[in-house]
């Protein structure tokens, strides 16, 4: 049995898993053969050069980026539960770069960019659907905003319009554009390269390639302690032992606050649900993301044709990820002033994820006091669509023992120094 | 559904109040150094477990009242 | 002296015919449904705030989440006014359309009375919205629009509290009319409309129908 033989060959961890191809698929259909595990599993070593503390986007994108842009292999990404079962499983996989800020604009375009060419370069289909993104305006003020930001967007080479109702109801003719409803849609910000993505894909994309260049992936490993000793890390102590390493990354975004103090470093994070729900199946008819500000909700439809429906964080902080009434009741009357014609639809299931939120709604990036444990944390209700660029930077910093000048702006002494980030108008819906 | 035992009004649904965060306590700001102060503002324990809370019965009696809740779980019992 | 033009409109549009109530167009209709839904907001009413501990409580004899009607002398006339301990230290007097001035006078000299003691008095008449809604389903209606007991062993006729209804932040009075189980609901005035189709929409079920305005009885 070749498939058995090799799952045990790479358990073992010798050999890379297989390039995958339409050659490849059709050799496996005609045969018949499993296909081999997508990445290894490990004894953890007894050192690492870098520890990752967190198996999402961020951290396997961290760990990824290590090893092809630095060539530093020797690094482990462990998760207390299996990767992207935290908020890279349960985002809305939103992508988009329609930003208010310059550097909100051109953070949010190279993760754009790098996720746009993220299949060819990780031999992986993480399924980019490029497909255009409405952000309404219900008011005068909302639509200020977006004007200002469209402006901002073309003087950055992003492409972005405000576009009137006509427009908005040929693009989503299933939108009541009417001027009889609570909230009138009186325009919208049109972003063509905004889409969507298939989260898991790119967490798995991720994790099979760090792991072909040699990094381990640790799941089931949760992080006991972090050793600081004068001021420097020296290790960490995980359920499955003791490691030694002089960097560790924090990337465990809802659960950061919680790495983050054994390690002694306190953040201004609190941590908040978001809840997001999916509806039964139908016949694809919703072909752009649509995002309402005001109503707080923001809708796409999957390619099985489930439609994906997210809202803005839980009014108090919590680390409980179980749904409530409250949240579907708001969500499914925010959804009907939208598109009335949803009413009979039923919903599948809802779920909720953890979002770390700064007080100025940006992430907290880069060295802390301690030297060697590293964040890349506050990422709020928008870190699934920052994973790339998040990963390359913080990479980058850890290589060079420098801040790369696209995040010089998100470091921890902000806060002690008042020099906090202003991009909450379009960072998120909901504030 | 998470009920909140207000002490003018009995227990009510968590909808009717608004959430006023871990109970921090202000230092004097004729005294307090700058550090001291952005901490006050910005840092919080973010426990994952039993914590003390400020909540407004905005819906209600519009009094301030002091929660222990366990993040965790959302279980409420009184401070 | 039969008024035909209005001074004063409610929030909530009146079911036709329309009539002219003490400068207030209101609905002239006449129900005899079981279940009755009246906007009583040319009613007059004045917010008092004081202390929940100094001495206005006892002065007006309601405390929090009470209410009772009391009889008050303004001008030389005996009119029926509703107290209602609508919060702690914040109370509201409801009074048949047109007595607001000789209320406001009133709960402005009580609380001149108190001393050493911060108070505010303030009409609210064309601020808020008021409706009553009576008959023996009444809290059946109410119960699925808000998360409160409404039973009588929680809130007997007398009871007063405030809580979300429709989403709304309202005042709830029991005030039964004679043997009929009644209920009044204070809100903001420009949530009033939406309070009053909101509770006709929940109502159909118990053939709920619009009764018009009838001073000085609220």
């Amino acid at each position: 049995m070749t498939a058995l033989s090799d799952r045990v060959h790479l358990r073992n961890g010798h050999a890379r898993p297989s390039r995958y191809s339409a050659f490849a698929l059709l050799r496996h259909g005609v045969t018949g053969e499993s296909w081999p595990l997508a990445w290894r599993t490990h004894e953890p070593r007894h050192s690492y050069d870098v520890v990752v503390v967190g198996g999402g986007v961020h951290g396997l994108a961290t760990a990824y980026y290590l090893a092809r842009n630095h060539g530093i292999t020797n690094v482990a990404v462990v998760d207390k539960s299996y990767i992207g079962s935290g908020g890279s499983g349960r985002n809305t996989a939103i992508l988009r770069s329609n930003y208010l800020t310059p550097d909100g604009v051109r953070f949010y375009d190279r993760s754009l960019t790098l996720y746009q060419r993220l299949a060819a370069e990780l031999n992986y289909n993480v399924m980019f659907s490029r497909r255009g993104h409405l952000t309404l305006a219900h008011n005068d003020s909302s639509l200020r905003t977006m004007r200002w930001r469209a402006e901002v967007n073309k003087a950055c080479g992003v492409d972005s319009e405000v576009i009137g109702p006509d427009d908005i109801k040929t693009l989503v003719p299933f939108m009541d554009t009417s001027t009889q409803t609570r909230y009138p849609i009186l325009g919208a910000l049109y972003h063509p390269p905004g889409g969507i993505i298939r989260h898991d894909a790119v967490v798995w994309g991720y994790a099979r390639a760090a792991d072909a260049m040699g990094v381990h992936v640790h799941q089931d490993t949760e992080v006991t302690g972090i050793d600081v000793e004068g001021g420097r890390v020296t290790g960490v102590r995980t359920n499955r032992g003791s490691i030694a390493t002089n960097v560790v990354v924090n990337c465990a975004a809802g659960w950061a606050t919680l790495v983050s103090d054994l390690a002694g470093v306190r953040l201004p994070v609190q941590t908040f649900p978001l809840q997001a729900a999916v509806t039964e199946p139908v016949r694809p008819f919703l072909d752009t993301v649509v995002v309402s500000g005001t109503l707080h909700v923001y809708v796409s439809q999957t390619d099985r044709g489930e439609l994906v429906f997210g809202a803005s964080v839980d009014p108090f902080a919590s680390y409980s990820t179980r749904g409530s009434l409250e949240f579907v009741e708001g969500l499914a009357s925010h959804v009907l002033q939208l598109m009335p014609s949803l009413s009979p639809l039923r919903l599948l299931r809802q779920w909720a994820g953890l979002c770390d939120m700064t007080p100025d709604f940006a992430p907290i990036m880069g060295h802390t006091a301690v030297e060697g444990f590293l964040v890349d944390v506050g990422w709020g209700t928008y870190g699934f669509k920052a994973g790339p660029v998040a990963g390359e930077a913080m990479a980058e910093c850890i290589a060079t023992g420098r801040t790369p000048e696209l995040i010089s702006a998100f470091g921890l002494r902000r806060f002690a120094d008042g020099t906090l980030v202003g991009e909450k108008g379009a960072a998120a819906v909901g504030h | 559904m998470i009920l909140l035992p207000c002490p003018w009004c009995g227990s009510r649904d968590a909808g009717e109040f608004s959430y006023g965060g871990e109970l921090t306590p202000r230092p004097d700001p004729r005294t307090a150094t700058r550090e001291q102060w952005r901490n006050y503002l910005y840092l919080r324990d973010n426990v994952a477990g039993w914590t003390t809370e400020r909540w407004y019965h905005r819906m209600g009696c519009r009094r301030y009242l002091t929660v222990r809740r366990n993040t965790v779980t959302n279980e409420v019992a009184a401070p | 002296m039969r008024e035909s033009r209005p001074i004063a409109r409610s929030p909530i549009t009146p079911a036709s015919p329309e009539v002219i109530v003490e400068g207030w167009a209101v609905s002239g209709r006449r129900s005899r449904a079981g279940l009755t839904l009246t906007d009583c907001t040319p009613a007059a009413k004045v917010v008092l705030k004081a202390s929940a501990e100094g001495t206005i409580p006892e002065r007006l004899g309601v405390p929090f989440g009470r209410a009772a009607t009391q009889t008050w002398t303004l001008g030389g006339h005996d009119v029926a006014v509703i107290i209602v301990g609508s919060g702690p230290g914040e109370w509201l007097v409801l009074a048949p359309p047109g007595a607001g001035a000789g209320v406001f006078d009133r709960v402005t000299a009580l609380a001149a009375e108190s001393t050493g003691d911060l108070v505010s008095v303030l009409d609210l008449s064309h601020g808020r919205a008021l409706v009553r809604l009576t008959g023996a389903r009444s809290a059946d209606l109410l119960a699925k629009e808000t998360a409160v007991n409404l039973a009588d062993a929680v809130c007997p006729n007398g009871s007063a509290l405030r809580s979300a209804l429709a989403g709304l932040a309202a005042d709830i009075v029991r005030d039964d009319r004679g043997s009929a189980r009644s209920y009044l609901v204070h809100c903001e005035r420009s949530s009033g409309q939406y309070l009053f189709d909101s509770l006709l929409d929940a109502g159909a079920e118990f053939g709920i129908d619009v009764n018009g305005f009838v001073p000085p009885e609220i």
